[in-house]
């Protein structure tokens, strides 16, 4: 299937706001397969952003993408909850699946995709509300909860699995905005994870941290990868390799390369990727 | 940090190789030494192995380096990993060299003895393995590095030979036999030098592949 897809027409409203929060409720049943793309094609009006991009992404795993920038790995990441629709211009072909099913067939709510593919930024941006509020808006809009109690369960324990509530419980009530970086990157993590997506899309969670807050969110990953497909597009390559089980190589809107991790940092197939990885460019 | 690192690769091979060849200088110093029973000569071997005992350190201490301030990866990081194992290698050789020197120094002490000519074809054989495992890390060839690999069976064979010729000619000879002991304890010092070389071929392989060879063929640890 290469089906052609114009953006300018299915940009939702929903997209324009946080869409971790923009959750639908049925969430179908975890496959094994996860998520797949074949031959994705973007353009942005003339100009071709990625070419022929195939690529399966493990169940329950890691996977990094690196490049310098503009190879189209963000780009690559967006079309996975079709975050792009809302690009003016925007135009992607060939197919994407979730546990076999086209996420751009017309039929799709998008709305449903993102609760399911969910997304943390660059820069951590938690709602001006209280760190509880934060956690709770998506389960409560989209009916996950029923009670005051099990909506309490749930607030602690997203916190929880994002390591956070130790430092916040105290502070539940509190406006989310006076944590830290760290923690504010945190919350939204666990403000993804309220709503039990199948695959967390994560676009250079760490690039605003310091150290300290890097290594808790990578241990958090970690611990998430358990339950969820991770995707990381990030700069750092010692990240990618601290992290990930499998690192996609992209340059100049191609997917230059795809393996175990291991396999990537201590014996790249492709000489591109050895230069990039090596630093001869990039 | 690209620049910096390649220079300082660049040195850090050009190091590796210049001990090579001080090592290499050191077996046949060591050897001429036992040829001629020449304890000056066999000093100097010895006095030679602190040079390479310094330089192995300090060339350890640059890989480490270069290891925590660059966190090479793919071929960078075999390149320092090989250089770290040919390096500890190479000491060893060294070792070897004085251990052949000292022979040199004991036998020096008696009446002269002719050196059969099998351990003169030993000596040969381990010394073209060390050539030739440092062409094939210098000219980074894994054909070369190979056909080390098969030399070394060769000089382990004349080796194993020698032992029942020597213990036959201390039966006939029996007031030689401390000397013939010597030239014995010389010939396993030229068969682990080819052990040596055969191991440096071996990271020159993994150099260039990333594939661990050791332990042949039923080896669990393929680095693939």
């Amino acid at each position: 299937m290469n089906t052609v897809y114009s953006m300018n027409d299915v940009a939702t409203t929903a997209a324009l706001i946080d869409v971790n929060a923009t959750a639908a409720v049925s969430l179908s049943s975890v496959s094994a397969s996860g998520l797949t793309a074949k031959n994705v094609n973007v353009y942005y009006a003339d100009s071709q952003a990625l070419h022929d991009v195939s690529i399966d992404i493990y169940s329950k795993q890691i996977t990094a993408l690196i490049g310098p920038s503009g190879c189209g790995k963000s780009t690559f990441l967006r079309c996975l909850n079709r975050m792009n629709d809302v690009v003016d211009g925007c135009r992607v072909t060939g197919s994407i699946a979730l546990d076999g099913m086209d996420i751009y067939a017309p039929e799709v709510d998008v709305v449903e995709l993102r609760s399911r593919i969910g997304m943390v930024f660059q820069k951590p941006n938690p709602f001006p509300k209280t760190v509880f509020e934060n956690i709770a808006y998506g389960p409560k809009i989209h009916g996950l909860v029923e009670h005051r109690t099990e909506l309490e369960e749930c607030v602690v324990t997203s916190l929880q699995k994002a390591g956070l509530f130790e430092e916040v419980k105290d502070r539940l009530h509190q406006p989310a905005t006076g944590l830290s970086g760290g923690q504010q990157q945190r919350l939204c993590i666990a403000r993804a994870i309220a709503i039990n997506p199948q695959v967390l899309l994560m676009d250079e969670p760490c690039s605003a941290l310091d150290p300290i807050a890097t290594s808790k969110i990578e241990d958090l990953m970690w611990e998430l990868k358990e339950n969820y497909s991770i995707i990381i597009v990030t700069h750092s390559m010692q990240q990618a390799a601290r992290v990930s089980q499998r690192t996609g190589f992209f340059h100049l809107g191609d997917l230059v390369e795809v393996g175990t991790t291991e396999n990537i940092f201590q014996n790249p197939v492709e000489s591109r990727t050895r230069d990039y990885i090596t630093g001869r460019f990039g | 940090m690209t620049l910096h690192f390649l220079r300082e690769m660049d040195r850090l091979n050009a190091r590796l190789i210049e001990m090579g060849n001080k090592v290499e200088e050191q077996v046949s110093m060591a050897f001429m030494a036992v040829i001629q029973q020449d304890e000056a000569a066999a000093r100097r071997v010895i006095r030679g192995d602190v040079e390479v005992d310094n330089e192995e350190i300090q060339m350890e201490e640059e890989c480490l380096k270069l290891l925590a301030l660059y966190q090479p990866v793919a071929n960078d990081l075999r390149l320092i990993i090989a250089i770290l194992k040919i390096n500890t290698d190479l000491e060893r050789i060294g070792d070897h060299a004085k251990n052949m020197a000292e022979a040199a120094i004991r036998l020096s002490a008696s009446t002269a003895v002719e050196i059969p000519e099998s351990m003169h074809v030993i000596y040969k054989q381990a010394k073209l393995m060390l050539r030739k495992t440092l062409l094939a890390f210098i000219e980074t060839d894994r054909e070369l590095a190979e056909k080390v690999l098969e030399m070394d069976d060769e000089v382990d064979t004349l080796c194993r030979a020698e032992l029942p010729d020597q213990i036959e000619f201390i039966k006939n000879h029996p007031a030689d036999a401390g000397q013939r002991l010597i030239l014995l304890l010389v010939c396993r010092q030229l068969e682990r030098i080819g052990d040596h070389a055969s191991n440096i071929a071996e990271d020159v392989i993994y150099l260039l592949s990333g594939d661990i060879i050791r332990h042949g063929e039923n080896a669990a640890m393929k680095s693939h």
